[in-house]
């Protein structure tokens, strides 16, 4: 083998090694916390539901497996308006290989899972948010809000202005100002006219929780 | 060659490379426990997102209707298009974007470590059995969008391909989409593949199969091939209904291409060969579609390279084809099909009459989809070519089956195992061949 061939050849052999074991390093690091995609979906018990609703179960779980994990689709606290409008944007995706009917029986699952849950996991009606006192459990869920409110880009327009210029948006009150499925609604599309982006789609749904009792928190002016 | 390389071209007999093929084959696709685990390190977009890979691939790398939405939107997720709402303006996608990272915006490695056992035929030469176990590939992606604007980049950078290390860039444009979600159109410039996934199911060149399709990798004559990467400047039209029922797509793509032989012209030449490609893609069902596509090029050939008789000719290089799927059973089942006219300008000797290469070429496929991320595949590819003025019409036919399987609920680990007998004559001897290979192979994406 010529020397300059050989050179050439351990150098490749280096730097393939570096690489396998830099990409390897840092993707643990960076990705393996946020992404879910290869958590197994958590089986749901549904044997002592109606048979329809198993057999809506089984189009949820096919359908909306195929994206992203069944969580996602089953956060605890979902409202009835909430699901409708989740489940008919989900199905205005490219994606989405279901019809008007299997939509309606998703949406006919996931809320009869929702009022099946056991007490104190059902979703909350918003009316009732505002005026409801804060449960020890809805505390620790704002305090935990609180703090992935400060880690993100939110506290950069919200809290202390952009380079510390003033508020661009004041979050005052908005608790008593805005529903959770209008938070909701502003956290996932954002606000383009004010260049507010969305939350990331990588968003746990614990995080969005979590986010959302911090919010309904902020009460007064 | 790289370490991982624990054997190459090493000659044995037939049998024992296929009995291991098939022991090992039969032990990760049947035996979830042994299989590989799943990975904490996936791919830049599932991880953007936190989708799985079936969100835009039917399997790895294969591209479903939202995969190629989200290709046509400048890698942005398409959003969801409603009946009697306004479709978001690209910029309001890029806002809506997560922050900026490396980490969702580059894929490390996508590795495919294969194996194959061949067994190659030709008139009047003995047999010859080949089986070999080695890094087929291993390719580095940096592609994303660039933070507050409507531009985004793709670069691909192979480490290994074909078994080779040999670091290279393989494609990397730079491109910008402006319009909105259901009324699109793109220009980018760089070195693009003319055929990766840029069509419908049926026309793209990333098939179920671990081996490329004939009728998109053949040589011909004139030693060309269709699946190449040009450079150039590529302007497209997405246009999509509500629901994204119905997808009408245009792409013109312009470009300082390949020689004849296949290498890329990216330095002075003495003949400046341009190509034309026009892709057109209506996607009228969900994965379902219908593709033409028209390519027209001008080489420089040297024929008889380093013989006394050595020569150059220009010939005009036409293909036009059409292509469908339709993916029935609630994707169950894709039945897939196209045709493809080949026109070449051919000269066997000089001085002497200009000829043509001539070729149509057909195949059909049906992907069995039997639970999600695990597929059967069957294919057949029959080219019938002749030479005008040559010796006759031949044919070269390609059967193919296949078995996919993807390990994890994600979708980023697969395997496969494919059997293919590509038999027939050449079209300028008629000299018969066969080639019948067994190959399996995993491909890891993170």
């Amino acid at each position: 083998m010529q020397r300059k061939e050989f050179l050439w050849n351990m150098a490749g052999r280096m730097a393939g090694l570096l690489l396998l074991v830099g990409s390897f390093g840092t993707a643990h690091a960076q990705f393996g916390g946020f992404f879910n995609g290869n958590k197994r979906d958590t089986p749901i018990n549904v044997s002592s539901y109606p048979a329809n609703v198993q057999q809506e179960y089984k189009a949820f779980q096919h359908t909306c497996s195929e994206c992203h994990t069944l969580d996602r689709g089953l956060r605890v606290t979902q409202t009835p308006a909430m699901a409708k409008y989740w489940v008919l944007q989900m199905q205005a995706m490219p994606a989405a290989d279901f019809n008007g009917k299997q939509a309606t029986g998703i949406i006919d699952f996931i809320n009869y899972h929702q009022s099946h849950l056991p007490q104190g996991q059902q979703p909350e009606a918003s009316s009732s948010v505002t005026t409801k006192t804060p449960t020890p459990t809805a505390a620790a869920a704002a305090l935990a809000g609180k703090q992935y409110f400060d880690s993100a880009p939110c506290v950069l327009c919200h809290t202390t202005g952009i380079s510390n210029s003033p508020k661009i948006i004041s979050l005052a009150g908005v608790g008593e100002k805005l529903s959770r499925e209008q938070m909701v609604k502003v956290l996932h599309g954002g606000k383009a006219s004010l260049g507010m982006p969305a939350i990331p789609a990588s968003t746990t749904s614990k995080d969005l929780d979590n986010l959302i009792a911090y919010l309904q928190s902020l009460k007064g002016k | 060659m790289i370490s991982l390389r624990v054997l190459n071209q090493r000659t044995q007999p037939y049998w024992i490379g296929s009995l291991f093929l098939l022991a090992l084959t039969l032990l990760l696709l049947f035996s979830p426990e042994v299989g590989p685990q799943p990975a904490a390190a996936i791919p830049a977009y599932a991880r953007r997102y936190n989708l799985r890979c079936y969100a835009c691939h039917t399997i790895e790398p294969q591209l479903n209707e939202q995969g190629y939405m989200f290709k046509r939107l400048g890698y942005h997720l398409p959003p969801a298009l409603q009946k009697g709402t306004l479709s978001p303006h690209i910029s309001d996608l890029v806002k809506q974007e997560p922050m900026w990272t490396l980490g969702n915006n580059a894929a490390f490695a996508v590795a495919d470590f294969d194996f194959a056992a061949q067994r190659n035929t030709q008139d009047g030469t003995t047999p010859t059995s080949t089986a070999s176990f080695q890094v087929g590939s291993w390719t580095a992606y940096m592609s994303g969008w660039v933070p507050d604007t409507n531009f985004y980049y793709y670069s691909q950078i192979n480490m290994i391909a074909g078994g080779n290390t040999n670091p290279s860039v393989k494609g990397g444009y730079f491109g910008y989409v402006g319009g909105t979600a259901s009324s699109s159109w793109l220009v980018q410039g760089g070195q693009m593949r003319v055929m990766g996934a840029n069509g419908t199911t049926a026309a793209n060149t990333e098939s179920l199969l671990p081996n490329a399709p004939l009728m998109w990798e053949y040589t011909d004559p004139d030693n060309f091939t269709l699946d190449q990467h040009m450079v150039g400047l590529r302007a497209g039209y997405t246009w999509a209904l509500p629901r994204y029922k119905q997808i009408l797509a245009a792409s013109l793509s312009v470009s300082n291409g390949d020689h004849a032989d296949g290498s890329t012209i990216t330095g002075p030449d003495a003949k400046n060969a341009k190509d034309l490609y026009l892709d057109l893609d209506w996607w009228y069902a969900p994965e379902s579609g219908v593709s033409f596509l028209s390519y027209y090029g001008k080489k420089n050939e040297i024929q008889n390279a380093g013989a006394p008789n050595q020569f150059t000719f220009y010939p005009v290089i036409r293909r036009n084809g059409i292509f469908a799927n339709y993916m029935a059973f609630h994707d169950r089942l894709d039945v897939l099909g196209g045709f493809m006219d080949d026109h070449d300008g051919y000269e066997i000797n000089q001085p002497g009459p200009a000829n043509n290469f001539i070729s149509k070429d057909y195949y059909g496929e049906l992907d069995y989809f039997i639970v999600r991320g695990t597929a059967a595949i069957v294919r057949y590819d029959r080219l019938n070519q002749h030479i005008v003025g040559g010796i006759g019409g031949v044919s070269q036919e390609q059967p193919s089956f296949g078995l996919e399987r993807a390990f994890t609920p994600s979708g980023n680990i697969v395997g496969r195992l494919s059997y293919s007998n590509l038999h027939g004559r050449d079209p300028i001897a008629g000299v018969g061949s066969s080639s019948r290979t067994i190959m399996s192979d995993v491909e890891f994406n993170f």
